[in-house]
Parts: C-alpha cells; structure tokens; sequence
C-alpha cells in the first residue's frame, strides 16, 4: 500500500473534508439525494487545485451529480476524490470522467459495510447497553448509548478521510482483488446478526396468558414454551414479520398489525 | 404544560433534526429525546424509562438510501411530552408516538419531494461556476426544514395538549392493557428491519447463535458482541488461507470469482 504520510496542506485539507462532512444530508432529496452535501464539501478542493473558472465549472459539474451513501464513511469518498482532483489537476494523467464513475462504483460496496457497521452493529450495540440502563431509570442509558456509538463514529468518519485521500484510486483495484470489501462486509453481518439475535431474546416480550383446568392439572401455556425454548415466541414473531417484510409487506401496515393483533389479544384474553 | 417548556421542547425537536440531518450523532434517538423533554417538564426518571420503551420501538426505523417508515425524533419528542403532561405512563407515550412519528415522515417527504424540484437549479448554478448560490440552497433547505420543524412541534403541544387529553382519558382500562402488550412485541419489527438489512443466508445461523447466548447463557451484549468479532475474524482468516491454498492449486481466475460470489 501508499505511504499514508502527509503534508501539512494535506493535512489540513483532509480535515476540512472530515468537517464539511457533516452537512452532507442538509439538503437530501429524493432526485439527487446527497450531491449537493457532496460538492458543498469538495468546494474546498475545486477552489484549491483549480484556478481557472472553466476548470473549477467542469469540477462542479463532476460533483453535483446524483450521490448517495451511509454519511459516517462519505469522508473516504471526499478524500479519495480530492487526490483524484489533484491528480488530475497536475499531471493529467487520469480521465477525469473516471473521478465520478469510481464515486459510483464504490457508493453501494462501501454503503453495504457501513450501513451493516454503524446501524446494524454499532447502534445495535449502543441502544442494547443503553435501554437495559434506562429501562432502571439510569441516566447513563443514553450518555453511554451516545459514546458507544459516536467514539467508533468520529474516529472512523475522520481516518477515512486520510486513508481516503492517501490510498488513493489504485487502492480500490487492490481492495476488491484481496478481498478486502466482502471481508468487511461478512465481519459487519456476522457481528450484526448476533447481537439482533441476542436483542431478540432480551427485549422482545410476547407471552401467552391462556391457562385452563384439565381435571385437577392447572394448565399454564406459557410454561409448556418455557420448558422447551424460553423466548421461543417473540423469535418467532420476529421470523414471522420478517418474512412479512421480504413478502413486500408495507412496514406500517405490519406495526398496525401487531397492534392491533396485542389489543384484540388481550380483550379476548389470549395474551 | 407551560408556554416556555412548549417552546423549549420545540427548540429540543428542531436541534435533534438538525443533528440529524447533518453531524448523525444520535442526538435524535428517542433514548436521549425522552430524558431531555422528562427533564424540561420535570420528570426526568420518567423520561429516562420512557426513552428506553420507545427506542426499542425505533430501533430497527432506519434511513437505508433515503425511506423510513417512521419519523423516530417528532414520535417520541410529542409522545414522551404528551404522557408526561399528563401524567401517564409508558404505554400513552408508545401509542401516541407511533402514529405520530408515521405523520411527520409523510411530512418529511413531502420536504424531500419539494427539494427534488429546485435539483435543476443546481445544474444551473453549477455551469455558471456560482459557488455560494449552491451553498445558499444547500443550506436554505436545511433552515427551512429545522423551522418547518419546529413549528409543528410548538403548535402540537400548545394548541393540540387539550384535545389530546381528551382522546387519551376516553380510552378504557382493558385497551391501555393491550397498548401495553402491543408495544411490548413491536421491538420484533425493529429487529425484523434489521435482520432484513444484514440477511445473507450462509450467515443467518448467527441469529439463533446470538439467541441462544442471550436465552440460556445470558451474557450481556457487549460480551455477546466480542464473541461473534472473534468468530468473523476467524471466519475470514480462514477464507483467506482457502484462497491463498486455492490460488497455489488451480488458476486464479476461478477462485476469484468463486470468491465474490458469497
């Protein structure tokens, strides 16, 4: 790999990256979602390594375009497109129609880890050791809630704008032939998946309240499920909905469902 | 409620979408909300307890490439406000937030739809070379939806208290005891979102892994997450001696793609 030594400009301007960053949804729409975020943050980088207006027009132009991405990591994409501007700027050594074209190729790969990473894993991890806190009353429910998720969040979202920028575009070849980015992927879903599956049993309750008398036996439905699997309900309730969800069910409809199906439950007296 | 803790938790609700909307510090999640309103109506315990009910309702309400089926930051800011003012429990704040939180998503696009028809403004700005006029616009339509925000939450609590007290005090006994139940099970939708996010076949087994750890050995989250790390970092140690084994064996291209194929 690069060498990841940089100049103080440098360093500077990665910064600057890593703060205008966080504007990148202030404008999110439906047509070009974050692109206006995204050029907000490269102005620094137009205005820098282009002097002339026609230039500076034809930079603009490359980053207004459509884009989108999971916020926490864009600072990789700011910081691998400002050396590509610079390269370009240079020595003109590179097309610059490519600068967009691997900003598209990567938004979905480098979008699939760091949604798996920070709201499937992180968040996950955060809200867990957050809600069994204040579900006691705890105050530092949500200040640890808020450091668990943010200490991983602003060093990631900061690094990436110097790997970014250091690595530079040849990095991208490399890391799709080691097989960096499914790497990264599987880990994020491995851990994902774990810990929705332990949340499952902790924080879903769904227990039956039917009992009847057969003879002089008491006849207790919830014990029969706690004797073979405890929590085995809400795991099923939430295979069922998520096989609602894959059958294209709208999410909304779903939660009315189960509201409706817990107040219908507990007046006939099943639940 | 008082006319300066309506402004103060309309303030509280535009700031959080602020935050939202550009840093993503998690400033806008229910578990930090509900403190923050408990506390400027001087019930903070209660806001704390709420907080913890209501985020494992919006847990699993992401914003995955723009659609979310919930505004999770007005639903509990109204929620918790509403319950609180007047003197409810946990579950009022559960039933009024859900819908509540469904409304202002509906809002929110209607937001999002209205900045897609100012996109062909930015074609032209951007061919004159008119860098402040892209800021302007970039940053109008952030103001503009913060104030949108904040207004409504003011107007809710100081025109919408009296007629929501009224709703809530006509419901009986036996239906808050099935709203009770019904937001006890909603956390398998949250968790059914997120499953659905991470799915990947080979690797659903983990779900039941992570399961079985929580039912029968009942270790804490943090040590559940450690143990399933170790497992993936084994799990891709061990993929990349299969490759490096395949690639001495047979020729690279096959193994390559045999690879990505997961």
């Amino acid at each position: 790999m690069n060498k990841m030594s940089l100049s103080t400009d440098e360093k500077k301007l990665t910064r600057t990256l890593f703060l205008r960053s966080f504007m990148l949804e202030a404008s999110f729409n439906f047509e070009k979602m974050q692109a206006l975020g995204f050029a907000w943050a490269m102005f620094p980088v137009i205005k820098k390594f282009y002097p002339t207006k026609e230039e500076q027009v034809e930079a603009l132009k490359r980053h207004t375009a459509f884009f989108n991405i999971t916020p926490y990591i864009v600072t990789f994409l700011l910081g691998l497109s400002a050396s590509m501007e610079k390269e370009y700027a240079e020595n003109k050594s590179i097309d610059p129609s490519m600068i967009n074209a691997v900003k598209v190729s990567l938004m979905g790969p480098l979008s699939g880890i760091g949604d798996s990473f920070f709201w499937g894993t992180f968040r996950v991890i955060a809200a867990g050791v957050g809600i069994s806190l204040s579900q006691q009353g705890n105050i530092l429910g949500p200040i640890l809630f808020l450091l668990i998720f943010n200490v991983p969040h602003l060093l990631i979202r900061y690094y990436c704008s110097v790997l970014g920028y250091s690595l530079g575009s040849k990095f991208i070849q490399s890391s799709y032939e080691n097989g960096l980015i499914s790497h990264m992927t599987k880990l994020a879903t491995v851990i994902g998946l774990t810990t929705v599956g332990a949340m499952i049993s902790t924080m879903v309750v769904f227990q039956v309240g039917f009992t009847t008398k057969i003879g002089s036996m008491k006849f207790v439905l919830q014990d029969i499920f706690d004797q073979i699997v405890p929590n085995i309900l809400p795991l099923s309730l939430t295979f069922f909905v998520f096989w609602l969800i894959r059958k294209g069910v709208k999410v909304n409809y779903i939660i009315i469902g189960v509201f409706a199906f817990g107040l219908l439950g507990t007046l006939v007296g099943i639940l | 409620m008082e006319l300066y803790q309506a402004l103060l938790i309309a303030l509280t609700a535009a700031i959080a979408q602020f935050t939202f909307n550009t840093m993503g510090l998690m400033l806008n999640r229910p578990l930090v909300l509900a403190p923050i309103v408990g506390l400027i109506l001087g019930d903070l315990h209660q806001g704390i307890i709420m907080g913890a009910a209501l985020e494992l309702i919006f847990l699993g309400v992401v914003s995955i490439g723009g659609s979310t089926p919930s505004d999770a930051n007005m639903g509990s800011v109204l929620g918790t406000a509403f319950a609180i003012s007047m003197s409810k429990g946990v579950q009022v704040a559960l039933a009024l937030s859900v819908p509540i939180g469904i409304l202002m998503q509906m809002i929110t696009y209607l937001i999002y739809f209205f900045r897609s028809t100012t996109m062909d403004r930015v074609e032209v700005y951007a061919e004159r070379g008119e860098f402040n006029k892209i800021t302007m616009l970039h940053f109008g339509h952030q103001l503009l939806e913060v104030a949108i925000y904040g207004i409504l939450a003011f107007c809710s609590l100081q025109f919408g208290a009296g007629a929501m007290k009224n709703l809530v005090d006509s419901i009986p006994e036996i239906v808050m005891t099935g709203l009770d139940v019904a937001s006890q099970m909603l956390p398998a939708v949250g968790f059914a979102l997120l499953m659905n996010m991470l799915w990947n076949k080979q690797l659903c087994i983990f779900v039941f892994f992570g399961f079985i750890l929580a039912t029968y050995l009942e270790l804490p989250i943090i040590a559940i997450a450690g143990i399933a790390l170790t497992i993936g970092i084994v799990m891709i140690l061990t993929d990349m001696n299969m490759k490096s084994t395949k690639a001495v064996n047979q020729a690279p291209v096959s193994a390559e793609e045999d690879f990505f194929n997961e």
